[in-house]
């Protein structure tokens, strides 16, 4: 898998959102880790693009370098047919309002000594014109928009974090970039410290604000039925690499990647048969991947040619790539069984 | 009967009032079983498990009479000296961080060789030599060179593996694992569960595993326990449970669930309002003022468990409407004529649309 590649990149005019080859390096010691080695991705007008994997895989690491927080070692970040990469300063402050990210620790990420609205309105306050407000309506926006997310504004505006739930809280971040009307939010992991109520209750709102407010998602997350159930269209990640990009229900029932699979096989509570060609073992090292396809050393398929040659992306179907020198060529549809609780 | 609770009430004094975190919890669990206990944060799973074990802080209180009965031997607030002797012994414990579980400053191998030389008198050498033994078991390759390690030499999976083995080391009679994998990766995930699965069987030993992931728990356990507020909401065969729950807090957290085999982009079912407050739990059935099949009884009543009790599969609910049930259907459609249920709750369709926390 160590895919590199772009195959998977679209050429439509609603392309909001294009990284191509992004790098992104970090020094340890006299070493260098290598975080995302070569990740393209774009995202359409309203789509949410999933982006999954585990720790380690440079999933946050990706959708960080698209925020130019930091910049990419390498490669190129394309907003609204603009070049991220390139800006500067004041410049780059500026473009950057329309590009908002969310966490997955909500309360650590809100300021504790401030009230609901002062965190909501920060935003709007240091871009009043980029945003079109004036001082006298940033108090009407945030209301609006902190009545979007679910929040009553008279109850919770003047509340400060610790008075709240870690559900209210991720409402609260959800409600502060949505303030700065921007084109493309990141949600890193939002919904893995929450609760399964209160996930749920957080997806649901993601949906409905990506439909009134026309937003792109790009959606970070381990889980891979949370991924599955807001995405437009999935990434699967490895160490740095691109593995597979498919539309939800391809990648879930015909996985062609032999980590996509795995992956599948290793989520708990499904019927799945007993696999012999399990290969144990745990990520190797970022600081000195594997040679050749990176995926090798945990491979069931692996071959001479995984640690000679790195796989490129290619299509194995519509909309479907990966990048594996032994994809499934004709996978097995993965069993459906519909889940039989009693709707209620 | 290898372990048999009943009626466990465990509280912490706080500055708020006594917050009762376990009310009346009974469970029973046989030799070689395996027993799944689900919830969400502050329903009471690690606190009861604790309980249990005799692993509570100076702020908690067991009410005197409740019961925890270890292969006939009360273990409910037991004398220090002899709880000494059951830790580890008897009982083993699995946390969920490996890192703040392990001792950061001794090697593995102090840390694997202490528990066999107290408890089972073992010698250094022949400590030493269980230890490999022990660790090649949970498959950790050259455990003769990560004995000498430290513990932040080791990747997560890997010391979990370790304190697996260190739970192992006296071979216990019941292990408990406390959200053993939520730290882990899916894929580790899976092989720590598919580990504890086999040393489980191969050992006959007794298992708990707490999980919040109702799906961990689905595929790995004979029986599975649901708690809200403190209190025992369901309990039955794991597969019964989940094919055919019966208590509205477990089919709606079911419902809350993204699951792989359905679309993209549905709508989850969400649990609307805050979990009650343990230092004054509401009337009635805890649930109640977050259910959409309340009635008035439930806000008045606390519901025994009954259900198909002590039937063959022995599936136990505290609900006086279950769901799948002529009462629970009529008490459903009864709500939703009316728009909202007894507690309150607002059943229309514009409050389903609408993302619900309501503020406390």
């Amino acid at each position: 898998m160590a895919g590199t590649g772009k195959v998977h990149l679209r050429d439509a005019d609603d392309v909001v959102l294009r990284a191509e080859d992004i790098v992104v390096d970090f020094p340890a010691g006299r070493r260098r880790v290598h975080a995302v080695s070569g990740i393209s991705l774009d995202a359409r007008v309203r789509e949410t693009v999933g982006l999954v994997g585990e720790s380690g895989c440079g999933k946050s690491s990706t959708g960080r370098a698209i925020l130019q927080l930091p910049r990419p070692t390498s490669g190129s970040v394309v907003l609204d047919g603009q070049e991220l990469t390139r800006l500067r300063g004041e410049r780059l402050r500026r473009t950057r309002t329309r590009l908002q990210m969310i966490f997955q620790d909500p309360v650590s990420s809100l300021n504790p000594s401030r009230s609901v609205r002062e965190l909501v309105a920060e935003g709007l306050l240091i871009w009043p014109s980029v945003k079109g407000a004036t001082t006298a309506t940033v108090g009407q926006r945030v209301d609006e928009v902190l009545d979007a997310v679910g929040l009553d504004p008279r109850m919770v505006g003047d509340r400060r974090p610790h008075q709240l739930s870690g559900g209210q809280c991720q409402r609260v971040c959800i409600a502060r970039a949505l303030v700065l009307a921007p084109a493309v939010l990141v949600c890193d992991e939002p919904v893995s410290a929450l609760d399964v109520s209160v996930q749920a209750q957080i997806l649901n709102l993601l949906e409905d604000m990506k439909q009134r407010y026309g937003l792109t998602l790009l959606f970070i997350a381990h889980d891979l039925a949370v991924v599955k159930h807001v995405s437009d269209r999935v990434m699967v990640m490895y160490l740095g690499k691109m593995c597979e990009v498919a539309a939800p229900d391809a990648l879930y029932s015909r996985p062609a990647h032999p980590y996509t699979r795995m992956l599948l096989d290793s989520i708990p509570g499904r019927a799945t048969p007993q696999r012999t060609d399990r290969v144990g073992g745990e990520l190797p090292s970022p600081l000195s991947p594997p040679s050749g396809c990176r995926f090798r050393t945990r491979c069931p398929k692996a071959a001479q040619v995984c640690a000679e040659a790195e796989p490129v992306l290619r299509a194995v179907g519509t909309d479907h790539f990966v990048a594996c020198h032994f994809p499934d060529a004709n996978p097995i549809p993965r069993q459906v069984v519909p889940r039989q609780v009693e709707a209620g | 009967m290898l372990l048999d609770v009943s009626d466990l009430r465990t509280a912490f004094r706080t500055r708020a009032g006594l917050v009762r975190a376990v009310d009346g919890v009974s469970l029973r669990l046989d030799r070689g079983q395996t027993l799944g206990i689900v919830g969400e944060s502050g329903s009471g799973k690690s606190v009861l498990v604790r309980s249990i074990m005799n692993l509570l802080p100076r702020s908690a209180v067991v009410a005197p009479d409740s019961r925890v009965l270890l292969d006939g031997e009360q273990a409910a607030m037991m004398a220090p000296e002899r709880r000494r002797h059951l830790w580890g012994r008897e009982v083993a414990m699995v946390f969920q961080n490996p890192m703040t579980s392990l001792n950061p400053v001794r090697r593995i191998a102090v840390q694997l060789t202490d528990p066999p030389r107290y408890h089972l008198g073992l010698s250094r050498k022949a400590a030493r030599g269980r230890a490999t033994e022990l660790l090649d078991l949970v498959g950790i390759p050259d455990p003769a060179r990560r004995l000498r390690q430290y513990p932040h030499e080791l990747s997560g999976g890997m010391r979990q593996r370790v304190m697996i083995a260190i739970a192992l080391s006296c071979g216990p009679k019941l292990l408990i694992a406390d959200e053993p994998t939520t730290a882990l990766d899916v894929t580790v995930q899976h092989d720590i569960l598919d580990l504890l699965g086999r040393l489980q069987h191969e050992r006959d030993m007794a298992m708990i595993l707490i999980s919040h992931d109702l799906a961990v728990v689905a595929g790995r356990t004979d029986r599975t326990l649901v708690m809200y507020a403190g209190r025992v909401v369901e309990s039955g065969p794991t597969a019964t449970l989940f094919a055919a729950p019966r208590h509205p807090y477990t089919a709606a957290l079911l419902r809350a669930t993204p699951v792989l085999e359905e679309p993209s982009h549905g709508r989850l079912e969400v649990i609307a309002g805050p979990a009650p407050d343990l230092v004054r739990p509401p009337d009635g059935c805890r649930f109640a003022p977050r259910c959409r099949y309340a009635q008035t009884r439930c806000l008045a009543e606390d519901p025994p468990t009954g259900g198909d009790d002590h039937g063959a599969d022995d599936h136990g609910y505290a609900c006086f409407f279950p769901v799948g049930t002529a009462e629970g259907e009529r008490a459903l459609a009864a709500n939703l004529s009316a728009g909202r249920t007894a507690a309150g709750l607002d059943l229309t369709a514009a409050a389903a649309g609408r993302s619900m926390e309501e503020v406390s």
